[in-house]
């Protein structure tokens, strides 16, 4: 299963996010080679890029409270 | 791969380390194979490290790119990942030899080595706090340790599907 974005919550161990980035695109594949979290971004919380085989760079959010979906801020 | 940070780009490709300012850029062959990561002291605006398919992870100053101010050896094989602690004073390294190690970037000491991987290891980050690690590999394995017990993972999360090449820890 290429180009799947997972959370895990530490407190449970457990997947919280299976996030699939091809079931909205017309691609069969799309590998995340890196994840980072990002540090002082002016949206604040769980903000974090993935750059994958799409070759873009997107900046997406977690909310703890939305647990099966990211926002999407920029790319 | 692009690493971004206080408003400065640092890049590799094929061997060649390019330090992309604000001003001069900066190329030269510092490893004797690829440079396969980079990151950047986050409590500094200089200092960054390099690690390679040579096997070797190097340190430098961003205003003295020619001279390297450490090599840091014995992996067995290359460097797929670097990450520095937040507060610049471990350097934790992932390897296809399904090792991640802790270094003291002092003394290019290795403090601590992680091995739960039984494949290769892509990526390791350490929290915001510096006390736990995430590291993940081709085992499809996800494995979260204590760097104050770093003899096994505190746990392991075995729920991906196929191999997992980065990850890191979320803000909160």
């Amino acid at each position: 299963m290429d180009g799947v974005i997972n959370v895990t919550d530490i407190a449970t161990q457990k997947f919280v996010v299976q996030s699939n980035t091809l079931e909205d695109n017309k691609i069969s594949s799309n590998i995340i080679y890196h994840c980072k979290s990002i540090k002082g971004h002016k949206k604040e919380g769980n903000v974090f890029m993935v750059a994958g085989e799409n070759k873009m760079v997107q900046i997406l959010q977690h909310d703890p409270s939305q647990k099966y979906e990211f926002l999407f801020l920029e790319s | 791969m692009v690493n971004y940070y206080n408003q400065k780009f640092a890049a590799e490709n094929s061997g060649d380390l390019k330090i992309l300012e604000i001003f001069p850029t900066f190329t030269h062959r510092p490893h004797e194979s690829s440079v396969d990561a980079i990151t950047c002291d986050p409590t500094s605006d200089k200092l960054f490290a390099s690690g390679s398919h040579d096997h070797t992870i190097k340190l430098w100053d961003v205003t003295n790119p020619a001279k390297c101010l450490q090599t840091i050896t014995g992996n067995k094989e290359g460097i797929w990942s670097l990450n520095y602690s937040p507060d610049g004073k471990k350097l934790l390294s992932a390897s296809p030899e399904g090792v991640c190690k802790v270094w003291d970037p002092k003394s290019g000491k290795a403090t601590a080595e992680l091995r739960a991987h039984t494949r290769k290891a892509y990526n390791a980050s350490f929290s915001s706090d510096s006390t736990m690690v995430a590291t993940c590999g081709s085992d499809s394995l996800v494995c979260f340790w204590d760097t104050r017990k770093p003899s096994k993972p505190v746990f392991v999360n075995n729920e991906s599907k196929g191999v997992v090449l980065s990850c890191d820890f979320l803000n909160d």
